[in-house]
């Protein structure tokens, strides 16, 4: 609290005391070094634009991290953008319609193309190859990020729902959706691309 | 009875939210009578394990900044604090 609090900056020390943070905080969001390293370095440019902005009552490294949020807000609408109309658009309202029948006697029941059996219940405990693990990356790589981004909250800094519904601006239930959503896709990815030998 | 897509909400979601012991119920009288809804529990297993085994990673290794990235940067800002 000592110089900070007397509304100085010190950009030159930036690297060494918050990039590293910022760095980390960026990368559970964005999942890919490169993005994250890009969000970290405009942050600090743009801090550097706004040091006018900066007040005393914020320090430093919180006003940095509002910045750093506000980027990957922005990069989370570019990223949405490149799915609108594909098989991960995150604004599809059709739910779990390409799964499961929605109309008639079999409402709810899986539509016959979407019927897979990847495992037999045996599977449960067994170890699988590395090979499925290396396609299941995949298929989780190539979710649009704030839907990876909601795994990988929960998983690592172990958030409650409600914090992570706030952070992504999702409503409780659009999270469900979107959980939901993404497993049943990631399962249609590996039974394309994954063939259980066993 | 459950139907399939509420049984696969049930799974998909059973690590972030709790479930009802009679939901629970349901869910698995649901998996003794549907092998489709089966198999999707076993790969939601498979795949919540690789999940926390990726972040894992990120929170051990690969979350520091790399040292020539790092002097780019302290470049850039001094640069940009003589503008």
């Amino acid at each position: 609290m000592s110089e900070q609090s007397l509304n100085n900056l010190e950009p030159q020390l930036w690297v060494d005391r918050y990039a590293d943070q910022l760095f980390r905080y960026a990368l559970i969001r964005v999942n890919k070094r490169e993005t994250a390293e890009d969000l970290v370095q405009e942050t600090f440019i743009s801090g550097l634009k706004q040091k006018s902005s900066f007040r005393a009552e914020s320090t430093e490294k919180t006003w940095l991290y509002t910045i750093l949020k506000n980027k990957i807000i922005d990069y989370y609408r570019s990223n949405e953008k490149k799915y609108s109309g594909k098989f991960y658009d995150i604004n599809d309202e059709h739910g779990t319609d390409r799964y499961f029948h929605h109309e008639g006697s079999r409402t709810g029941t899986w539509k016959e193309n979407q019927q897979t059996i990847i495992f037999n219940e045996s599977a449960d405990n067994q170890l699988l190859s590395g090979e499925f693990y290396t396609i299941l990356q995949n298929c989780i790589e190539r979710l649009p990020d704030k839907w990876a981004t909601v795994f990988r909250l929960k998983n690592i800094e172990e958030l409650e729902t409600k914090t992570i519904c706030k952070e992504l601006n999702l409503s409780s239930s659009n999270l469900w959706v979107i959980i939901h959503r993404a497993k049943l896709q990631m399962q249609e990815c590996m039974k394309n691309n994954w063939v259980n030998e066993k | 009875m459950l139907s399939c897509d509420e049984a696969t909400k049930l799974i998909a979601l059973k690590k972030y939210r709790k479930i009802r012991l009679i939901d629970r119920i349901r869910l698995s009288m649901h998996l003794i009578a549907c092998k489709y809804c089966k198999s999707f529990e076993v790969f939601n297993n498979k795949l919540e394990d690789s999940i926390e085994h990726t972040c894992s990673n990120i929170s051990t290794s690969n979350s520091e900044i790399t040292s020539e990235k790092k002097t780019d940067l302290k470049n850039l800002i001094n640069k940009n604090i003589q503008k």
